[in-house]
C-alpha cells in the first residue's frame, strides 16, 4: 500500500494525540510584534506565553503566512518518507498559505501532491484533517480522500462567539467589523466561518448571551458527525459548553482545543467557540 | 544596519557576485528606513498594516543567506539571496518579493558577472516569475511594478548598456508604475494610497540605485525616531496632547545641520533635519510650533512652513483606517455619524429608532440604524418627523424603534401611513431597550422574523432612569419633593433623595444588578465625564462581580440612564 502523509498549516488546531496518531506533518504560520518574527510551532510561540503578551505589548501583532521554502521542507521530508502527500490549508481568501503551499507543490511535484483549499480554520479544517488521517489508515487512494474532504466541507461550519469586537476589527480580514464601531465598547459580536468567508450571526453584550447563543447553533445544526469545543484561554468556558451540549454529542470522540495564538491574534482572548461537521442527511428525495 | 560599504562614490557599475550583495544590503536598508510607511499603505489585499515588514523580514533573510559567501560569482550569490527569500519570507508580500528573486537568479544561474543584457533578462524573468507566484494576478500591485520595471529597462537597453542608467530608469518607471496604482485598483483610490507591496519593491530598486550613485541609504533619516506606526507616532506623548507637526526650510550661510539636529531634537520629538550649509529642512512634532520657527527664523530665511494639528490628523487617521474615532471626542461632537453605516438594498431590512442625545444617536447607529429621529421624554418627535425618516430608508421592510413609551403611538401611527413601505414597530419603551433590541438585527435576515427576535431582545435587559422632579407629588407610595432626584424603575418611579449617586445605587438595587453581567451607564449631556466616571468607579467597587460600562449618552433630561442585563 503506497504511503500517503498529511502536511498541513499549523492554525488547523488539531490536538497532539492525533497528530501523533496519523503522523500529520505541521507547517508553522507567524505571528509579528513589530519586527520579532515567532514561529506558531508551539516553542517560539506558547499559548500562555502569547495571550500575556498580546494583553500588555503596545505592539499589536500580525499574522504571516510562512515561506514557500518553510513549506518546501516540511513537503519534501514527507515526500522522502511517502508516495504522496494531502495537503490541506486554511482558505485562499482569507490567508497566503495556500498560494505558499501552491508554490511549494509545484516545486516539488504536483503529481505526488493533492493540494486542498481547506475553505475553514481551526478545527473547521483540523476535522478534514482527521477524517484524511482516518481514511489513509483504512487504505485510501489520494484522489478518494479528496473528494471525500470536497464532498465534506459544506458540512462544516465553526461559529465562534468573541470577547471583544477588538481584535477582528484590528485584523483587517473581516470588512464588517471594521465598520462596526462607535460609541459602546462592549459589543461582543458572535461570529460563522463558512466556506472560507466570516459573517456576523449575532451581537450581544455578556459572555452567557454569547455562550447560549452558541448552544443554540450547534442544537439547530445537530445531528452531528463531529463536535469540537474551542476556546481562546477560556478552557473553563469550554468545558461548560461541552457539557451543555452533551445531548447533541456525536459518537466519534469529541476535542476540546485551545485555537491557536495565529487565530488568537484575530479572535482575542476569552473567545469560545465550535467547529461542527453536520451530518449529511442520506438522500431520502428530500433536501434536508 | 548601516555599511560602510555604501558609502561610495558614484561609478559606471560592474556586477559580480559582491557587487549584487551590496546592492540587495542598500535595498533592504533603504526599504528599512521606509517601511513603517509602507506598512500605512497597506490596503490590498488585506488592510493589516504588515507589507513593510513582511518585505523587510524577507529582504533580511535572504541577505543573511548570502552573508557569509564571498563568492564573485553573481549567479551562485545571486542563487543564495534567492533561497534566503525562499526558505525566510514572511506574508503574502514576501512570498511574491521571494518569488521576484528567484526568477532573477535563475536568469543569472550559470553566470559570473553581470551585463545590460543580463539585467534586462534577469529583470524579465524576475517580472514573470512573481505573475506566477501568484494565484489570479492583480494589476496596479507589486506585480506592476515589477512589470513595468522590467520594460523599462527592455526600453533602456536599446538606448544605452550603462547598466546605471538603465537602473535610474527602473527606478524612475517604477515611481511612475506606483503613482499610477490607485488608477488600476479601486480600493487603493478609495483609501487614497498607492500599493504597498509596490511601494516596498521601489524602495528597494531605489536603495540599490542610491548605492550605485554613491548616495547614502541609511544617514538621512537616521536621526529620526522610527515610525512603527502612524497612530502611535501621532499618539500623544504626554499629558500635553497630540500637539502639531512643524515643517519649514530654512536658507542661511554656514548652517550647521548637527547643531540645529540637536537644537530641533530638544524641542520635540520625531525629528528629522537634514540639509546642508545653505538650506536645512526641519521636520519636528511640538506642543508649541512657534518655538522651532523662532530657531529657524534666528538661523536664516524660513520658507515653505507647514504647521499640522496633529489632533485633527490623528482623528482623521482614525477614520480612514478603521473607521473609528478617537477616544478623545466621544463626548461633545457626533461628527462621524456614518461609521456603522451599511449599504442597504431594497431587499434588505432597515431601521429607524428615534434617539436621544448625540452619544445615544451614535451608538444606534453604530449597531446599524439606517434613519434616526432626534427625539426623546421632553421633544416627543412628531407622526410626520418619524414618517419622513421611514420614508428616507432605502427599503421595504423597515423596522422602527420609538425607544420611549410616549413616542410608541406616534411610531405606530407613522408606520400605517408609510402605505409604500412594510413597517413594523417593535415597542421598545426605553433607550437602553431599543439598544437591546437592536443587536441581534440583521439587515438581511427574513423579515418576520428578524422582527420576533428583537422583539425578544428589548426584554433582555432591565432600564433604568434618574432625572428631577419637576414638581411635588407621590406616587406609587414613593414621596418626592420638587428638584429631587427621582428614580424610575422600567419606566415606574421607585425611589427618590436628594443624592445623585445615591438614588442611582437604590436604583441599581432594585434593577438587582447583583444578579446581572453588565450594567451600562449613559450619562445625559448635564454630567461631566469625570463625575460619571466617579461614579461608575463606586459601583464597581460596590459590586465586584459586575462589569460597568460608562457611555456618553448626552440625553437631555435625564441625568443617567441604566441598562442592567
Amino acid at each position: 500500500m503506497p504511503r500517503i502523509l498529511i502536511v498541513v498549516d499549523s492554525t488547523c488546531d488539531v490536538p497532539p494525540e492525533w497528530v501523533r496518531r496519523f503522523d500529520v506533518r505541521l507547517v508553522p504560520t507567524y505571528v509579528h510584534f513589530g519586527m520579532e518574527s515567532l514561529a506558531d510551532d508551539g516553542v517560539q510561540l506558547t499559548r500562555q506565553g502569547f495571550y500575556e503578551r498580546l494583553a500588555a505589548d503596545p505592539l499589536h501583532p500580525t499574522t504571516a503566512a510562512p515561506p514557500p521554502g518553510g513549506v518546501m521542507e516540511v513537503m519534501a521530508r514527507a515526500l522522502d518518507e511517502a508516495e504522496h502527500v494531502i495537503a490541506l490549508t486554511a482558505p485562499k481568501e482569507l490567508s497566503g498559505i495556500y498560494n505558499t503551499f501552491r508554490l511549494a507543490a509545484e516545486k516539488l511535484g504536483p503529481e505526488r501532491v493533492t493540494l486542498v483549499d481547506g475553505r475553514s480554520t481551526s478545527m473547521g479544517l483540523g476535522w478534514q484533517v482527521v477524517v484524511a488521517g482516518e481514511m489513509i489508515e483504512a487504505g485510501a487512494a489520494p484522489d478518494d480522500i479528496e473528494a471525500a474532504l470536497l464532498d465534506m466541507q459544506p458540512q462544516i461550519h465553526v461559529w465562534a462567539a468573541l470577547d471583544t469586537i477588538h481584535y477582528l476589527r484590528r485584523s483587517g480580514r473581516v470588512g464588517w467589523a471594521t465598520a462596526m464601531v462607535g460609541g459602546l465598547f462592549q459589543i461582543k459580536p458572535v461570529i460563522h466561518l463558512y466556506n472560507a468567508v466570516v459573517e456576523s450571526v449575532g451581537r450581544v453584550r455578556t459572555a452567557q448571551r454569547g455562550f447560549d447563543l452558541l448552544a443554540d447553533l450547534a442544537r439547530k445544526a445537530a445531528p452531528l458527525d463531529r463536535l469540537a469545543v474551542l476556546h481562546t484561554v477560556n478552557l473553563a468556558g469550554a468545558q461548560r459548553l461541552a457539557e451543555a451540549l452533551k445531548d447533541i454529542w456525536p459518537e466519534a470522540p469529541l476535542a476540546l482545543v485551545e485555537a491557536t495564538p495565529v487565530l488568537g491574534v484575530h479572535v482575542g482572548p476569552n473567545g469560545l467557540g465550535l467547529a461542527i461537521v453536520k451530518r449529511r442527511q442520506q438522500d431520502t428525495g428530500s433536501t434536508g | 544596519m548601516a555599511d560602510q560599504e555604501t558609502q561610495q562614490p558614484a561609478r559606471q557599475l560592474t556586477c559580480n557576485g559582491q557587487t549584487l550583495k551590496q546592492l540587495a544590503q542598500a535595498g533592504r536598508d533603504w526599504l528599512d528606513q521606509h517601511h513603517a510607511l509602507v506598512n500605512q499603505l497597506n490596503v490590498f489585499p488585506v488592510p493589516d498594516g504588515d507589507t513593510g515588514t513582511n518585505m523587510l523580514m524577507t529582504m533580511r533573510n535572504a541577505i543573511a543567506e548570502a552573508a557569509n559567501t564571498d563568492s564573485d560569482h553573481i549567479g551562485q550569490v545571486a542563487a543564495r539571496i534567492a533561497h534566503g527569500a525562499m526558505m525566510g519570507s514572511r506574508g503574502n508580500s514576501g512570498t511574491i518579493l521571494s518569488q521576484i528573486w528567484q526568477g532573477f537568479a535563475h536568469a543569472l544561474r550559470d553566470q559570473p558577472t553581470l551585463n545590460a543584457e543580463l539585467l534586462v533578462k534577469s529583470l524579465r524573468e524576475a517580472a514573470d516569475t512573481a505573475y506566477r507566484g501568484v494565484i489570479k494576478p492583480v494589476e496596479g500591485t507589486i506585480l506592476t511594478v515589477a512589470r513595468e520595471a522590467a520594460e523599462e529597462a527592455e526600453l533602456a537597453y536599446q538606448e544605452t548598456q550603462d547598466m546605471a542608467v538603465i537602473l535610474a530608469r527602473v527606478v524612475a518607471r517604477a515611481h511612475d508604475a506606483l503613482a499610477r496604482t490607485p488608477q488600476m485598483l479601486p480600493i487603493l483610490q478609495k483609501a487614497g494610497v498607492v500599493d504597498s507591496g509596490g511601494s516596498g519593491l521601489t524602495y528597494i530598486l531605489e536603495g540599490m540605485l542610491r548605492y550605485v550613485r554613491g548616495e547614502s541609504v541609511v544617514s538621512e533619516l537616521a536621526a529620526a525616531a522610527p515610525v512603527e506606526d502612524l497612530a502611535a507616532a501621532l499618539a500623544p506623548e504626554d499629558e500635553m496632547g497630540y500637539g502639531y507637526d512643524v515643517q519649514f526650510i530654512i536658507q542661511g550661510d554656514n548652517l550647521n545641520v548637527n547643531v540645529i539636529r540637536s537644537a530641533i531634537d530638544a524641542m520635540g520629538w520625531s525629528t528629522v533635519v537634514v540639509g546642508h550649509e545653505t538650506v536645512v529642512k526641519v521636520h519636528v512634532h511640538v506642543h508649541d510650533p512657534g518655538i522651532p520657527l523662532s530657531y529657524g527664523v534666528s538661523l536664516g530665511a524660513i520658507s515653505d512652513i507647514v504647521v499640522e494639528n496633529m489632533q485633527a490628523q490623528y482623528q482623521e487617521y482614525l477614520r480612514e483606517r478603521t473607521g473609528q474615532v478617537a477616544p478623545a471626542d466621544i463626548p461633545g461632537q457626533v461628527d462621524s455619524p456614518d461609521t456603522g453605516h451599511v449599504e442597504l438594498g431594497a431587499d434588505d431590512i432597515g431601521v429607524v429608532a428615534v434617539a436621544s442625545g448625540e452619544g445615544l444617536a451614535r451608538i444606534f447607529r453604530q449597531l446599524g440604524a439606517s434613519e434616526l429621529v432626534m427625539g426623546g421624554q421632553t421633544n416627543n418627535p412628531s407622526t410626520q418627523e418619524i414618517l419622513d425618516a421611514i420614508q428616507r430608508v432605502p427599503t421595504r421592510n423597515v423596522i422602527l424603534l420609538p425607544n420611549n413609551k410616549n413616542i410608541i403611538l406616534a411610531a405606530e401611527q407613522a408606520a400605517r401611513l408609510a402605505t409604500d413601505q412594510e413597517v413594523i414597530v417593535i415597542p421598545t419603551r426605553s433607550m437602553p431597550q431599543g439598544i437591546s433590541s437592536l443587536l441581534p438585527y440583521d439587515p438581511q435576515g427574513d423579515f418576520q422574523s428578524v422582527a420576533d427576535t428583537m422583539r425578544e431582545a428589548k426584554d433582555d435587559i432591565v432600564t433604568g432612569e434618574v432625572t428631577v422632579a419637576t414638581r411635588s407629588v407621590e406616587l406609587n407610595g414613593v414621596d418626592v419633593a420638587k428638584g429631587q432626584v427621582i428614580g424610575l424603575l422600567d419606566g415606574t418611579l421607585t425611589t427618590a433623595g436628594d443624592n445623585l449617586h445615591a438614588v442611582v445605587q437604590n436604583l441599581l438595587e432594585q434593577m438587582r444588578v447583583a444578579e446581572r453581567e453588565l450594567v451600562t451607564l449613559y450619562y445625559g449631556d448635564g454630567i461631566q465625564e469625570e463625575d460619571a466616571e466617579e461614579l461608575r468607579q463606586s459601583l464597581a467597587d460596590l459590586y465586584p462581580s459586575q462589569e460597568f460600562e460608562l457611555v456618553y449618552g448626552g440625553q437631555p433630561h435625564y441625568r443617567y440612564i441604566l441598562s442592567a442585563e
